[in-house]
């Protein structure tokens, strides 16, 4: 990918321009200047992690980054034909996943992004979305009874409820397996206190996750 | 070797009753240890044990089994009066309920415990109190009694107080328990910049999330044993 | 110390309306215990003064009535040395006889002093109504009823009949009032020489030495002390105890009921401020607790109330004395029988007083003994739990 494309992106991300934004990430996916996943990974993702405060415009930070989050969050809806396109181009069709944010977590683009990943890649994927709780994660868990439950955790205070989530699934429903995933997992001491079968540390890793949790 | 951790608590046992019929074990084999200088919060549903850990941790209470070690001294085997010299020294406690006195002003009650070490009140240690008042934001009422302050007033007292004699420790059970969530959000900001001013090792029980969650560290409480212990 | 004390004087600051009524409460008890103490002490010394004020508390005699005490001047200081509570020791000489005026005859006693000597015993000098004391050789003085009932006047002749003896004229140069029928009745008071020479004795010779002495009760102590010096069997020592035993047990009486009433009203303050002060601890749990987890040591916890007890003693004290003072100064003011002396004379005893305050501030600090023990065992997780 170009790093031209990046540095336009950010450009009208640091304009909050949501018009041009859009337009222009979905523009060169049309023209296929660039793939889904290096939408995803280099323009998306990496405009959030790389968004940086200056100490001086501290009061401006807050609402400056949630309004780049919420134009990610709409070029990432407004991705989703792309993935239906490359999930019926699986041939094999896979397993079901479902994806959430326990409840209290508010950071839900990962989430999103995971979600789409694990469509692109032929699953049955289903997003249920933000601050969903216990729960109501068990119930979707009973009834749609997916092979995957993936976990989205920023907050690492949310690790408490995960922990509750997770030992509820497992006891209930021992086939699903769990793939964690977030900033909150980042001190490796926190992961080893969660019951989990993988912990995502990559988008890549979902491409070939179904070997690993065999 | 220099030890970095301020506390250490190894095979904590709490039984409470233990020569009655019916004892009731509230802790069960705690392990801890506490960085210096680090900002720990505690949480757990009401009955875990997470109160019953901080009064030991504060050498309030004893534990049935296990020891205590604080800056790396055994407090195991300390009398009470000489326990009472290191809470006054090394501890400073923040509770739900406050505990100013009320019969003492927000000055008195900050400068109590440099009267309780019996030194002599020199203008330093009088600027240091006023100081404490200044950090956090009560110069203005100083000279009030401790009744005549509001809730958050006289939890800032309460906050000054546990500083005045520059402990390592500060142990605090639900220091925003009963204030609005404004108080609560201007009290942990203090707590913070005290933590980074000072270096105080902070320890504090929390319902609150906002409070647990930009703690350093978080430890849950379930049924007497640690259930997490989380970093950031 | 300094900690303790500004503690305490914080705590009972902050109760004021409590700190007052405990105050009071101690002060009502003292200045009860001053009272009844004056009162009690008054009654007494007025009792005996009334009773056996004005009369010999220690009396030498001889065992055979016909017989006399010889070189009574060498005795006197015999007996003078014998004991240093003798504060009088006067010789008298006793003589039966009537007083014969006309048709009319009364039996009286005639009594012979040396009347310097008698008079710290009898106080004649404020019992005279009219006239003097005799001086020379028959001159008497006689009592208001006996001058009524003979109808005699001052300076009149009367003739003194002794059976088997015979007649002498006296003349009356005084007249006396004992407030005393029988003796006013009775006695008719003269020299020591009249009745030596109608008694025809040497000079050195009387019937009896009469004492006081300055503590009444120690009566038996100094007759046994005179017997002694004495060293004559011929001679016997009364004393009024042994002449009055029913004064003795009714002052005794009342001696015991006053210290039983004193005890109690002690004992109800010390129960009072002991279950006041056990209160305040309570109400105090919680700023114990504090104090303790920011680590003042228990002995500091306890000198808090310790010392609460010793002020609440103090001023309780002052303010009892003042009020049993005051009392006192009332019920001598208003309580006054009709000749506007009071009733009950108060006898005020500085000593006594002083003695009851400190007490009062000793009960009051040992009443604290018992918060103080509570405050120092008070553990600072109850006060947490039970917050």
């Amino acid at each position: 990918m170009k790093k031209a494309y990046y540095d336009t992106f950010i450009k009208y991300l640091d304009q909050e321009n949501k018009d041009k934004s859009v337009e222009y990430v979905m523009s060169l996916l049309k023209s296929k200047s660039i793939t889904l996943e290096e939408c995803y990974l280099n323009l998306l993702s990496a405009s959030l992690s790389n968004f940086v405060c200056k100490e001086e415009d501290e009061d401006l930070c807050i609402w400056k980054e949630h309004t780049r989050t919420s134009i990610v969050r709409t070029i990432l809806e407004a991705t989703y034909p792309y993935v239906i396109e490359r999930k019926n181009a699986v041939s094999d069709k896979k397993k079901s996943v479902v994806v959430v944010c326990p409840s209290e977590e508010y950071h839900e683009i990962g989430a999103i992004i995971v979600s789409h990943y694990f469509a692109m890649n032929g699953y049955e994927s289903l997003y249920i979305g933000a601050n969903t709780p216990k729960n109501d994660i068990v119930s979707a868990v009973k009834v749609i009874q997916p092979d995957i439950l993936a976990i989205s955790v920023t907050n690492y205070y949310n690790l408490v409820v995960t922990k509750k989530i997770t030992q509820e699934v497992k006891q209930q429903f021992p086939h699903v397996k769990i793939v964690v995933g977030g900033l909150a997992f980042h001190h490796p001491d926190s992961l080893s206190q969660i019951v989990y079968d993988k912990h995502l540390t990559s988008l890549d890793d979902i491409a070939h996750i179904e070997e690993e949790l065999q | 070797m220099l030890n970095k951790d301020v506390v250490v608590l190894s095979h904590i046992d709490k039984i409470y009753g233990e020569n009655t019929k019916f004892p009731t074990q509230v802790l069960y084999d705690i392990n801890l240890s506490f960085e210096d200088g680090s900002f720990n919060s505690i949480i757990g549903q009401s009955g875990s044990g997470k109160s019953t850990l901080l009064n030991i941790l504060g050498t309030l209470d004893r534990p049935s089994n296990g020891s205590i070690e604080i800056q790396g001294i055994d407090t195991a085997k300390m009398k009470k009066n000489a326990l009472a010299k290191l809470r006054n020294e090394t501890i400073g406690f923040i509770f739900q309920f406050h505990y100013l006195l009320p019969e003492f002003t927000a000055l008195e009650n900050v400068l109590m415990p440099y009267r309780i070490s019996k030194k002599p009140i020199t203008k330093e240690v009088m600027d240091r109190a006023n100081d404490l008042l200044d950090l956090v934001g009560l110069s203005k009422v100083k000279n009030n009694l401790a009744v005549n302050m509001s809730g958050g007033q006289q939890q800032r007292t309460a906050i000054a107080r546990s500083l005045m004699n520059n402990p390592k420790i500060i142990l605090a059970d639900e220091p925003t328990g009963n204030l609005d969530s404004d108080t609560t959000e201007q009290i942990y900001e203090l707590l913070r910049q005290i933590n980074k001013t000072y270096k105080t090792t902070f320890i504090i029980i929390t319902h609150d999330r906002h409070i647990a969650e930009k703690a350093d560290r978080i430890i849950e409480i379930k049924d007497g044993k640690i259930n997490l212990d989380l970093r950031q | 110390m300094k900690l303790a004390f500004s503690i305490a004087k914080r705590f009972l600051l902050s109760g004021k309306g409590q700190t007052i009524m405990i105050v009071l409460g101690i002060a009502i008890g003292v200045s009860v215990q001053v009272f009844i103490g004056s009162l009690i002490t008054g009654l007494q010394k007025s009792l005996v003064d009334k009773t056996i004020g004005s009369s010999s508390q220690v009396t030498v005699s001889t065992l055979d009535s016909t017989a006399y005490i010889t070189n009574f001047q060498d005795q006197l200081s015999v007996i003078q040395a014998s004991d240093n509570m003798i504060t009088v020791a006067s010789p008298a000489i006793n003589q039966n006889g009537a007083l014969v005026v006309g048709e009319q005859s009364e039996p009286v006693l005639a009594r012979g002093f040396d009347f310097n000597l008698a008079n710290d015993i009898y106080h004649f000098d404020e019992k005279l109504v009219s006239g003097r004391l005799p001086q020379s050789a028959n001159e008497i003085a006689v009592g208001s009823n006996l001058l009524e009932n003979l109808s005699l006047a001052l300076n009149d002749e009367v003739t003194f009949q002794v059976p088997l003896v015979g007649d002498t004229t006296f003349t009356i140069v005084g007249v006396y009032d004992f407030n005393v029928k029988t003796i006013n009745e009775t006695w008719i008071l003269t020299t020591l020489a009249t009745l030596q020479t109608i008694k025809s004795i040497s000079s050195n010779e009387v019937s009896s030495i009469e004492m006081q002495i300055s503590d009444v009760f120690a009566a038996e102590t100094v007759a046994l002390n005179v017997q002694t010096a004495l060293q004559n069997d011929n001679l016997t020592v009364d004393n009024w105890i042994a002449n009055n035993a029913e004064l003795l047990s009714g002052l005794q009486g009342q001696s015991t009921s006053s210290l039983m009433i004193q005890v109690f009203v002690m004992l109800s303050v010390i129960l009072g401020i002991a279950s006041v002060l056990a209160i305040t601890v309570l109400q105090k749990s919680k700023q114990i607790g504090i104090l303790k987890a920011m680590g003042i040591q228990d002995k500091d916890a306890s000198l808090v109330f310790l010392l609460e007890g010793f002020i609440l003693g103090i001023f309780g004290a002052a303010l009892g004395v003042g009020f049993g003072l005051g009392l006192s100064v009332m019920f001598t003011t208003f309580a006054i029988g009709a000749d506007g002396n009071p009733v009950v004379p108060l006898f005020i005893d500085y000593g006594f007083i002083g003695l009851s305050a400190m007490i009062a501030v000793a009960a009051a600090t040992i009443a604290s003994l018992i918060p103080a023990r509570k405050s120092s065992k008070l553990s600072v997780i109850e006060v947490i739990r039970n917050a």
